[in-house]
C-alpha cells in the first residue's frame, strides 16, 4: 500500500518537472504554414512544420497547444514525418496535464533527438468539429448560407516563429472579422480555391489570439447526435449484417420564418445545393461485395421509398428536408457475406470490420459500436486504431438462442468524422464446432418435445362420457367408411 | 393387408387406410384455405409495407405497445394524458382490451420460444392468422348445422364449402387485410366460435359446452363492442325456440349456464361493468332467462293441475308479470337504474336518427346506410344463394337451422342499416351460401350415385336408359359448368376486390408517375414524422378528430380530440375553432392551449377526403353547442352551393379551416389561377394570394401539400392583437405595391399590333 503511494506521488513529481521544464525555447518554427481546410462540415487543419533546435543541446520533445475550447472536439491528431527512405511515419502527440487558462498542451515526441543547429520537418493534422456557426443563425430560406469560424491567429507553441503562413483552403471568398486587432499584420491573397494570409514579421511565441472569419457555404451542417451501430455476425447463414440508427441534426442556419412548401417548390431548393439536407449519400466500401437487395431504410414510422442504391452508392432522401436545427431519426441496413471479414484458423476466427460507413460529409458525436457473435462465442481480443475505453460485454437473447444469448461486444466512440471512415477494428473470437451445432440441435429436441407432447395429449381421454358410447360411435364411423366402400365397389 | 385385390379383381381398401387418406385430404384442404386466407390478405403487405392501416387500428397499436411496455395491471389502471387535452382519457377502462393482449400475449410467448418479433409484425398479421382461424369455426359451424339434418348427414361438404368462401369472401376481409389491427379482426373468429360452441350445447345439452360458450363469449366480450350481437342472437333463439314449443331441459341447462357465467364474466371487463344488468342491450338476455325460470316453472305447474286450472292459472300468472315487468322497466329507466335508451340504439331503428339528431355518429363513412350495390360487391353470388340456403334451413327446421335462420334474418337487417355491420351478416351468408351449393353438389355431382347407376348399367342394356341418361347427364353437366363458373368467378371477384378496394392502407397513398410506373404518396408520414422529430415533446395539436390516433401513434403528440369521439362538446369545441374567423378562433385555441394546428388539404392532388369536404360536419357538430355563433347555412352561397372560390360565402372566407387550407396556395400557381381539383374550382390568381392568416404561422406542408401544420402565433408584447398588427402590415405593403405599380405604368406600350 504504501509503496504504490510513494510510486504515485514520485510519478507526479516526475510528471509535472516533465511538463514544466520544456517551455523552454529549445525550438524555433522556421517555416510555419497552416492550412485550415473548411471544405467540410467540420474543419481540417494541415501544419507544416519546419523546426531548428536553438538549444545548446539535442531535443526530442515538441509542445503544442490547442485553444482549451476546441481540445475537446480535437480529434485524430497526429503527425506525420518523412523518414530517410521516404516514407511517411506516423506519430501521435499526447495529452499533457498542465494547467492553462487558454491552451491544453500536446506533447510530441520526435523519432530520435535532434542536434543543436539542425531542423526537423514534420506535418501536424487534426480535424476539429463543432466549429462552424451559422452567421446569421436565421436566415430566409433563399439566402445562402454564411459560416462563421472562430480560430487562433498564430501558431499556438512557445517557440518563436520566423516565416507563418495561414491558407483557408476550399472557399473563394472570406470576410475577416477582427484583422485589426491583431498585433501582428497579414497580407492577403486571394487565390482560386484558397484565401492566403501572410504574416508580416516574426510571431514570437505564446502569442495566442482569436481569429474570426465568416464565408459563405451554402451546404449543410450535418451533425449525427448518436449513431447506433449493430453488426451481426452470423456462421449458419454466412452473413455480416448491419444495422444503423440514427438520430440527425442539421446545424446550418435556420429558418427566419416557417417552412413555406411554396417557396420551396417554385424556387425548386431541392435541386440545388442548399443548407437543407435533402439527400445524405453513403459511399460503401468498394472492395466488399454488398448484398444491395437487402439495404433497407426506415424511420420510426415505417419504410421510407426515397433510397437510390447506385454504384456502390446509397443515396437515401429523408422524408422531409431538413433545415437547420431540425432533426431527423432514421435507420438503414444492409448485408454482406460473413467470408469477405473473417479469418479463421480452427476454432478462432479474426474479423475486421470499419468502424464507419460514413455518410458524406457529416460529424458524429456518440458512437455505439456493436457487434453480436453468435452465442456460445469468446471474445479473446480486440484492436482499435485509436484508444478508447474498454468495451462492455453483455448478451442479448435474439433469434432461436437457447441459453444465454447472443455475445454482445459494445464500444462507445466519439466525436467522429464522416473520413475516418477507413478505420478499421479488428475482433478476434473463439467458436467452437460444438457451439456451433449446439443451437439447432436444441432446437429439434425441442421440436421433438412438442411433438411428443402433442402425441401424449392425444392419448390422454378427458371425456365424462360412458366408454360404450364413444364405442358405438366409432363403430358407426367404421360403417359409414364401409358403405363407402361398397358403394365404390 | 390395407390394400389388396379381391377375387373379382376389385381394389379392396381398409377402413383404416380410407379414414387416414380423408384425414389427409380434409388436412391439405384446410391447409390450402388458410394459405388462400392469409395470401389473399397480404396485398397491402407486398405492394406497400408492414404498416398499421387507417385510423383505429393505430390507436390499438400504441395501445399494444404500452401494454407490452407495462404490466397488465397498469394497461387497465392507464391514464392517457396525450389524448383530450386538457381533459385526458381513462384509456385503460375505456377500451375493450382483447385485441392487445391477444397480441402481447402472442408476443411474449414468441419471445420465450427465443422469436424475438417485432410488435408491430406481430400486430399487422394477427388479422390474417385470425381469418385462418375464422374459416376453421366456420367449418365447425356449418358441420354441427348440417350434421343433424336429414339431407346432409355426414358429409362434409357444406362445412368445407363455407370454410372456402369465409376464407376469401370480401365483406370480411375488407376488416381483417393485413395491417388492420382493429376488434374486429379477432371479433368475427370470436362470434363464430362462439355460436359453434353455442348451438353444440343447445344440441347437446352439456354444461360443458355451455362453459366454452360463455369462454368465448367472454373473450368476445373483451374484445370488441359488437359482442351484444351475442347477446342478443342467443337469447332470441332461446325465445323462439320456446315459442315453437321445444322447450326442453337441454335448452335450459345450456342457457342458464351461458347466461350465467358468460355475464359474471363480461362483468370483469373495465369498460363493461355493469351495464349487462343496466344497459338496454343486454335486457333481452335477462328478460329471457327470467322467462325461462317461469317456463319451467309453468312446467311444473303443468304436471301438478289440471289443464283447465293450469289454462286459468297461466292468464292470471302471465298478466301479473307482464305487468309488474313493464312497471319496473319504466320506473327504472326513470330514476337512471338502466341505461335510457342511446342514440345508437335509437339510429339502429331509424337510419335518419343520426343524420338529425348525432352528426357526430352519422359523419363516419362506416356508420351510413348500406347502398345496394355493397352487397354484391362484398358477398359476390354468395347473396344470391343466401335466400335458398335459408330455405333450405327452413326444410329442416332443427334447433341449429332455427339458429341459421335467426342469424340471417338480424345480420340482414343490422347489415342493411350500417354499412360496417355487413362484417357481421358474411359469415352467415357463406354458411347459407355452402348450404345451397352443397345441396347442388350433392344433387348434380354425386360420385357415389355416379358409380351405383354404372354398377347397375353393366346388367341392363336399355337404349331408351341410355337416351334419358345422356340428357340427363348434359342437364347435370350444364348445372355443374355453370356452378364451377360461378365458384371460379367468385374466386375472381374476391380477389379483385382485395386488391383493389380493401388492401390501401390510407395512411400511404398509391399513385403512378407520369410514365405509368408505381408511386408512393407519403404525405401523411412526412408531416407526423415531422411533428415528431421537430416540436416539443409535450406540443399539443388541433386536428380534426379523424386523424387523433394517427398524430397520438405516429407523431406521439398530445391531441385534443380522437376518433374515440367520447365527447360531444370537445369536439364541436375544435370544430368551431376551426370554422369562424381569425379573431374568435386565436380566443378558442388560447383557451385550449393549442401549440400546433394540422389540417389535411387534397386540392393541389385532388384527395377527396380532406377536411374541406369534412368541414360541413365540423360546422354542423358545432353548430348543435353553438347555434349562434356557427350556422351551416351561412357557408352556403344563395343558391345554395358549397364554393370555395371567390363567390364563397364570406363566413366561408373568414373560417380559419378555409384560410388554412387556401394560405399561399396561389404562390404556387405563380401568375396563373390555382385550381382546386377536389372540388373542381378556379379561384383568380389575385384573389388566391390575398388569403391571408395572422394568428397562425406556417410551419410545415407536405410534399403533395396533403397535410399543413401551422403554429399559433406567440401573443404580441405590446398587447395587440395579431389580426390588427397583420391588417396594418398589409396595408403597408399594399401602398409600397402601388406605388410600384404607377412607376411600371409609365413605361410607353410596346405592344405589336397585327
Amino acid at each position: 500500500m504504501k509503496l504504490t503511494q510513494f510510486v504515485n506521488i514520485w510519478l507526479l513529481f516526475v510528471t509535472t518537472v516533465l511538463a514544466v521544464q520544456p517551455f523552454k525555447k529549445v525550438w524555433e518554427n522556421t517555416q510555419y504554414s497552416r492550412v485550415i481546410d473548411v471544405g467540410k462540415s467540420f474543419v481540417k487543419e494541415r501544419h507544416d512544420i519546419q523546426v531548428t533546435n536553438i538549444d545548446s543541446e539535442p531535443a526530442i520533445q515538441y509542445l503544442f497547444g490547442l485553444p482549451k475550447h476546441m481540445s475537446p472536439d480535437a480529434t485524430l491528431v497526429v503527425a506525420i514525418y518523412a523518414t530517410k527512405d521516404g516514407k511517411r511515419a506516423l506519430l501521435k502527440p499526447q495529452k499533457i496535464p498542465v494547467q492553462d487558462e487558454d491552451l491544453t498542451y500536446f506533447d510530441l515526441k520526435f523519432p530520435y533527438p535532434i542536434a543543436p543547429g539542425s531542423t526537423f520537418e514534420f506535418i501536424l493534422s487534426f480535424m476539429i468539429t463543432n466549429q462552424m456557426v451559422p452567421y446569421p443563425e436565421h436566415i430566409p430560406m433563399e439566402k445562402t448560407q454564411v459560416i462563421k469560424l472562430n480560430t487562433y491567429a498564430y501558431p499556438l507553441t512557445s517557440y518563436d516563429t520566423i516565416s507563418y503562413s495561414l491558407d483557408i483552403a476550399n472557399t473563394k471568398s472570406v470576410t475577416e472579422l477582427n484583422l485589426d486587432d491583431l498585433p501582428i499584420l497579414f497580407e492577403k491573397v486571394e487565390n482560386e480555391r484558397s484565401v492566403s494570409f501572410v504574416a508580416s514579421d516574426l510571431i514570437e511565441g505564446n502569442t495566442v489570439y482569436d481569429f474570426t472569419f465568416t464565408y459563405p457555404r451554402n451546404l449543410p451542417l450535418t451533425y449525427i447526435n448518436y449513431l447506433q451501430r449493430d453488426l451481426w455476425v452470423s456462421h449458419w447463414s454466412n452473413t455480416l449484417q448491419l444495422e444503423e440508427y440514427y438520430e440527425l441534426t442539421n446545424h446550418g442556419a435556420k429558418l427566419d420564418k416557417g417552412f413555406s412548401r411554396s417557396k420551396y417548390m417554385t424556387e425548386s431548393i431541392a435541386n440545388k445545393p442548399h443548407h437543407a439536407i435533402t439527400a445524405l449519400r453513403i459511399p460503401f466500401d468498394h472492395s466488399k461485395a454488398l448484398q444491395y437487395d437487402s439495404i433497407y431504410y426506415v424511420d420510426k414510422v415505417g419504410n421510407v421509398s426515397t433510397s437510390q442504391y447506385y454504384e456502390n452508392e446509397l443515396i437515401i432522401r429523408p422524408r422531409f428536408p431538413i433545415f437547420g436545427g431540425w432533426n431527423y431519426n432514421f435507420t438503414i441496413g444492409w448485408d454482406y457475406k460473413l467470408d469477405q471479414f473473417v479469418k479463421q484458423q480452427d476454432d478462432e476466427y479474426i474479423i475486421t470490420t470499419k468502424i464507419l460507413d460514413g455518410i458524406q460529409d457529416s460529424t458524429y458525436d456518440k458512437v455505439n459500436f456493436t457487434i453480436y457473435l453468435p452465442e456460445g462465442a469468446e471474445l479473446l481480443d480486440y484492436a482499435l486504431p485509436f484508444a478508447v475505453a474498454e468495451p462492455t460485454i453483455t448478451n442479448q437473447y435474439s433469434y432461436l438462442d437457447v441459453e444465454s444469448g447472443h455475445l454482445k461486444v459494445t464500444f462507445e466512440f466519439e466525436n467522429l468524422v464522416d473520413e475516418m471512415k477507413n478505420l478499421s477494428i479488428v475482433i478476434r473470437y473463439k467458436y467452437t464446432t460444438y457451439a456451433m451445432l449446439h443451437k439447432p440441435l436444441h432446437a429439434a429436441f425441442y421440436i421433438f418435445l412438442a411433438l411428443m407432447g402433442l402425441y401424449v395429449l392425444k392419448k390422454i381421454d378427458l371425456s365424462i362420457k360412458p366408454n360404450e358410447k364413444s364405442d358405438k360411435i366409432e363403430s358407426e364411423e367404421v360403417e359409414i367408411i364401409d358403405k363407402d366402400e361398397k358403394s365404390e365397389n | 393387408m390395407a390394400v389388396s385385390f379381391d377375387k373379382e379383381g376389385y381394389l379392396r381398401v381398409d377402413a383404416s387406410v380410407l379414414a387416414t387418406l380423408r384425414l389427409l385430404v380434409i388436412t391439405s384442404i384446410a391447409i390450402s384455405l388458410s394459405i388462400a386466407a392469409i395470401g389473399s390478405r397480404l396485398f397491402s403487405v407486398i405492394r406497400f409495407e408492414s404498416i398499421i392501416h387507417e385510423f383505429d387500428p393505430w390507436f390499438n397499436f400504441r395501445a399494444t405497445k404500452y401494454l407490452v411496455n407495462h404490466t397488465f395491471y397498469k394497461f387497465l389502471n392507464w391514464f392517457d394524458d396525450k389524448t383530450w387535452y386538457p381533459l385526458g382519457r381513462i384509456t385503460g377502462g375505456t377500451l375493450y382490451p382483447g385485441l392487445m393482449v391477444t397480441s402481447a400475449v402472442i408476443s411474449n410467448l414468441l419471445n420465450k420460444l427465443s422469436l424475438p418479433v417485432d410488435i408491430r409484425n406481430i400486430t399487422v398479421m394477427l388479422a390474417p392468422a385470425f381469418s385462418t382461424l375464422t374459416a376453421l369455426s366456420t367449418y365447425l359451424f356449418t358441420y354441427e348445422v348440417t350434421s343433424s339434418t336429414k339431407t346432409f348427414k355426414n358429409n362434409k361438404t357444406p362445412a368445407l364449402l363455407s370454410a372456402a368462401f369465409i376464407a376469401i369472401v370480401p365483406g370480411y376481409i375488407s376488416r381483417s387485410v393485413a395491417g388492420s389491427y382493429d376488434n374486429e379482426a379477432i371479433a368475427i373468429t370470436l362470434l363464430m366460435t362462439t355460436f359453434y360452441f353455442w348451438i353444440k350445447s343447445v344440441k347437446l345439452g352439456s354444461i360443458f359446452y355451455a362453459s366454452i360458450t360463455s369462454l368465448f363469449y367472454f373473450y368476445m366480450v373483451s374484445a370488441w363492442g359488437g359482442y351484444v350481437f351475442i347477446t342478443n342472437m342467443i337469447p332470441l333463439h332461446i325465445f323462439v325456440l320456446i315459442l315453437m314449443g321445444r322447450f326442453d331441459y337441454k335448452l335450459y341447462t345450456s342457457y342458464c349456464t351461458w347466461y350465467a357465467l358468460g355475464t359474471l364474466m363480461s362483468m370483469q371487463i373495465p369498460f363493461v361493468r355493469f351495464s349487462p344488468i343496466k344497459s338496454n342491450d343486454h335486457i333481452s338476455s335477462f328478460g329471457v332467462f327470467g322467462l325461462l325460470q317461469l317456463v319451467i316453472f309453468a312446467n311444473y305447474f303443468k304436471t301438478i293441475l289440471s289443464p283447465k286450472l293450469f289454462n286459468n292459472f297461466m292468464i292470471a300468472f302471465g298478466t301479473i308479470i307482464l305487468s309488474l315487468g313493464l312497471i319496473f322497466l319504466i320506473f327504472a329507466t326513470k330514476f337512471g337504474w338502466i341505461a335510457p335508451w342511446t342514440g345508437r340504439f335509437y339510429s339502429l331503428w331509424d337510419t335518419n336518427y343520426a343524420k338529425v339528431h348525432i352528426p357526430i355518429i352519422a359523419s363516419v363513412s362506416e356508420h351510413q346506410p348500406t347502398p345496394w350495390s355493397s352487397f354484391y360487391f362484398d358477398l359476390n353470388y354468395l347473396i344470391w344463394c343466401f335466400p335458398f340456403g335459408v330455405y333450405l334451413c327452413f326444410n329442416d327446421l332443427s334447433n341449429e337451422s332455427i339458429f341459421v335462420i335467426i342469424y340471417s334474418v338480424l345480420g340482414s337487417y343490422f347489415a342493411g342499416v350500417m354499412i360496417r355491420l355487413m362484417l357481421t351478416l358474411a359469415p352467415i351468408v357463406c354458411v347459407c351460401g355452402s348450404l345451397t351449393i352443397g345441396k347442388l353438389i350433392q344433387i348434380y355431382l354425386d360420385i357415389k350415385l355416379y358409380l351405383k347407376e354404372k354398377n347397375e348399367k353393366k346388367e341392363d342394356y336399355n337404349n331408351k336408359e341410355n337416351i334419358t341418361n345422356l340428357s340427363n347427364l348434359i342437364s347435370k353437366l350444364l348445372i355443374i359448368l355453370t356452378m364451377i363458373f360461378y365458384l371460379f368467378f367468385y374466386v375472381q371477384h374476391c380477389i379483385w376486390v382485395n386488391s383493389n378496394a380493401y388492401s390501401s392502407p390510407s395512411v400511404v397513398l398509391a399513385s403512378k408517375n407520369r410514365d405509368g410506373s408505381a408511386a408512393i404518396i407519403d404525405d401523411f408520414r412526412e408531416a407526423y414524422y415531422w411533428l415528431r422529430m421537430n416540436t416539443e415533446e409535450d406540443s399539443k395539436v388541433m386536428a380534426w378528430w379523424d386523424y387523433g390516433y394517427q398524430i397520438g401513434g405516429m407523431a406521439d403528440r398530445t391531441t385534443f380530440v380522437d376518433n374515440n369521439t367520447w365527447n360531444n362538446t370537445h369536439i364541436a369545441t375544435v370544430g368551431k375553432a376551426m370554422s369562424v374567423n381569425e379573431t374568435n378562433s386565436e380566443i378558442v385555441m388560447r383557451k385550449l392551449g393549442v401549440d400546433y394546428v394540422l389540417v389535411i388539404f387534397g386540392g393541389l392532388l385532388g384527395y377527396s377526403g380532406d377536411d374541406l369536404n369534412k368541414f360541413l360536419w365540423m360546422i354542423r357538430i358545432s353548430e348543435g353547442i353553438w347555434p349562434e355563433e356557427v350556422n351551416e347555412r351561412s357557408f352556403f352561397t344563395d343558391k345554395g352551393e358549397y364554393r370555395i372560390d371567390e363567390l364563397a360565402t364570406d363566413s366561408m372566407k373568414d373560417s380559419l379551416m378555409y384560410k388554412m387550407s387556401y394560405y399561399k396556395f396561389g404562390e404556387m400557381f405563380q401568375n396563373r389561377d390555382p385550381v382546386d381539383r377536389v372540388r373542381q374550382q378556379r379561384l383568380s390568381s389575385k384573389y388566391a394570394n390575398e388569403i391571408h392568416l395572422d394568428i397562425l404561422e406556417e410551419v410545415f406542408t407536405s410534399e403533395n401539400w396533403l397535410v399543413r401544420i401551422y403554429k399559433l402565433k406567440e401573443e404580441d408584447n405590446f398587447g395587440r392583437s395579431l389580426v390588427e398588427i397583420g391588417d396594418k402590415e398589409r396595408s403597408e405593403e399594399g401602398k409600397s405595391k402601388r406605388s410600384k405599380r404607377l412607376q411600371t405604368k409609365k413605361r410607353p406600350n410596346l405592344d405589336l399590333r397585327v
